[in-house]
């Protein structure tokens, strides 16, 4: 195991480079903020560059990086709702990159979490619903509801109709 | 909007896309990986939450000899925690046998903070800050009591890697009589931090008015000082097995005691179930219910000699899932310092393990 003091810089670097923007877009989706991804980061990362993580791939990379990324979410998640004193109403004072806008994103933003992480994966990242499922943790089929069910609110919230074909 | 009957997925990826650090930002983050020890710092507390109610009675009857424009160097570190501690003898001695007065001061604006003193054992600290204006005037408040509905924009206290923590911050005033307010913070982390070096961070100080928050003072302060307190934690006996309800059973891995704070680690058996579906900011009635069973029915009880039981029960903690178990973490800083020879024994739900035996 790498200890906190040897880590590689080039090592760190590409890390940052690769994957910083994509673990902030999830924990945006997670979060509903951006204050709290950089702390994601610096647990993923340090994570990686302290186990004993070996990677296949790329794809095997990035796919272990959300993962730890969306369980370090889910943990904030948590701890921030039992922290006596440390709501996310509060974090959002912390300077972070400015969250976008956007009609789109607000209405996927306005879904419930299992939702818009679903659509984040699929329609963002590009991942099949059984690599959402693996990646995640749950069912295939209820990856599949998450996504169906969130793309026929986005219709009512966004003034379409009902009609899922077509997506 | 690009959109018909459809959900817009260019105009969300445009979006998302948009969402980028800045390059300053990755070279930041970069740079922490490399140095390794350095983690985000703590983030802010909510300054709003008044939950120390019996250490802010005492603080109320407590008058502390402090002057206008007094920076109170010389302070020791009883003198500085009198308001959250006592001033019974035998706390006192206590404190300064193992708390550390800071007297570091940084002034911004007309208004110079101190940090007073810190007191703490290897997962929390209380650190006492004093905040007066140089003119000699006092901060028009407006309002009386203990707790004075102050703010800080942002504050934030570093120490490097220790994992996440939990606390509370509020403001008070010690003595009415004079200008100078008292600000205490106090933190439980997940790792130790004897020895640390702390850089706490204040912006714009404001107060609660009817009108909404308004700025009392505005201005940036930062400090650094050395968490440089006894640490006279000592860690009992554990591994007894203890039941929590609805049939989940968990192992104690660590009970942690010190003259000023509780900490037990515990794994349960079962692995905590979150809810799904819950919004978030909200805890669901399903997330409710299982803070009740990992953490938050569990009683923890400190008994001392004289009769005295003091209930850590409503402490706060974390829960972690991990491979099917629970990992928890329960405590907290006590509302006066005890003497551990003083201490019986130490009781976790239907386990009581014995202190001081002989």
């Amino acid at each position: 195991m790498k200890t906190l003091t040897n880590i590689n810089d080039q090592e760190a670097q590409r890390l940052v480079d690769t994957y910083a923007d994509t673990i902030l877009r999830l924990s945006y989706t997670y979060l509903k903020c951006t204050q709290d991804a950089e702390d994601i980061c610096q647990t993923v990362f340090l994570k990686l560059l302290t186990g004993d993580c070996h990677f296949d791939s790329p794809a095997q990379e990035r796919a272990w990086i959300l993962r730890t990324a969306a369980n370090a979410c889910k943990d904030e998640l948590r701890t921030a709702r039992r922290r006596k004193n440390t709501p996310l109403e509060a974090a959002a004072q912390r300077a972070a990159p400015e969250a976008p806008s956007g009609e789109v994103l607000a209405a996927v933003m306005a879904l419930p979490e299992n939702y818009r992480i679903a659509i984040y994966l699929h329609y963002y990242e590009g991942y099949a619903v059984q690599e959402i499922a693996q990646l995640l943790g749950q069912r295939p089929a209820a990856v599949s509801a998450h996504l169906s069910r969130g793309r026929v609110k986005l219709r009512k919230m966004l003034g379409g109709n009902d009609d899922e074909s077509g997506f | 909007m690009t959109m018909n009957q459809d959900f817009d997925k260019t105009e969300y990826s445009k979006a998302m896309d948009s969402l980028q650090f800045s390059m300053a930002d990755k070279q930041r983050i970069a740079a922490r990986l490399c140095r390794g020890q350095e983690q985000p710092e703590e983030k802010p507390k909510d300054k709003g939450k008044l939950v120390r109610i019996t250490a802010i009675a005492v603080a109320a009857a407590l008058a502390l000899s402090v002057g206008a424009l007094a920076t109170d160097v010389g302070k020791t570190a009883s003198q500085a925690f009198a308001g959250l501690f006592g001033t019974e003898a035998a706390q006192t001695e206590i404190i300064d046998r193992i708390g550390y007065p800071i007297g570091a001061s940084v002034s911004d604006n007309g208004v110079t903070i101190t940090a007073e003193a810190v007191m703490g054992d290897a997962y929390h600290c209380a650190v006492i800050y004093s905040i007066v204006k140089e003119d000699g005037t006092s901060f028009e408040v407006g309002l009386s009591g203990s707790y004075l509905p102050l703010w800080f924009e942002e504050q934030s206290m570093s120490m490097g890697y220790v994992g996440g923590g939990h606390g509370s911050s509020y403001f008070y005033d010690a003595d009415p009589t004079d200008n100078v307010i008292q600000y205490v913070d106090i933190m439980e982390y997940d790792g130790d931090i004897t020895g640390r070096t702390a850089t706490a961070k204040f912006e714009n100080l404001l107060v609660w008015t009817e009108d909404g928050y308004q700025t009392l003072a505005e201005g940036t302060w930062k400090l650094k000082f050395d968490l440089a307190f006894e640490d006279a934690s000592v860690s009992l006996p554990a591994g007894q097995q203890v039941a929590l309800n609805e049939g989940v059973t968990a192992t104690v891995d660590a009970i942690t005691l010190s003259p000023v704070a509780l900490r037990v680690d515990y794994t349960a058996d079962a692995q905590v179930v979150w809810d799904e579906n819950s919004t978030d900011g909200q805890v669901s009635a399903g997330d409710a219910a299982q803070m009740r069973l990992y953490l938050e029915d569990l009683t923890l009880t400190v008994n001392l000699k004289d009769g005295t039981v003091i209930d850590m029960t409503g402490s706060g903690g974390g829960i972690t899932p991990e491979d099917g178990q629970t990992r928890c973490q329960k405590g907290d800083v006590f509302d006066q310092v005890i003497d551990l020879e003083q201490v019986v024994s130490v009781t976790i739900g239907d386990v009581t393990v014995p202190v001081n035996e002989g």
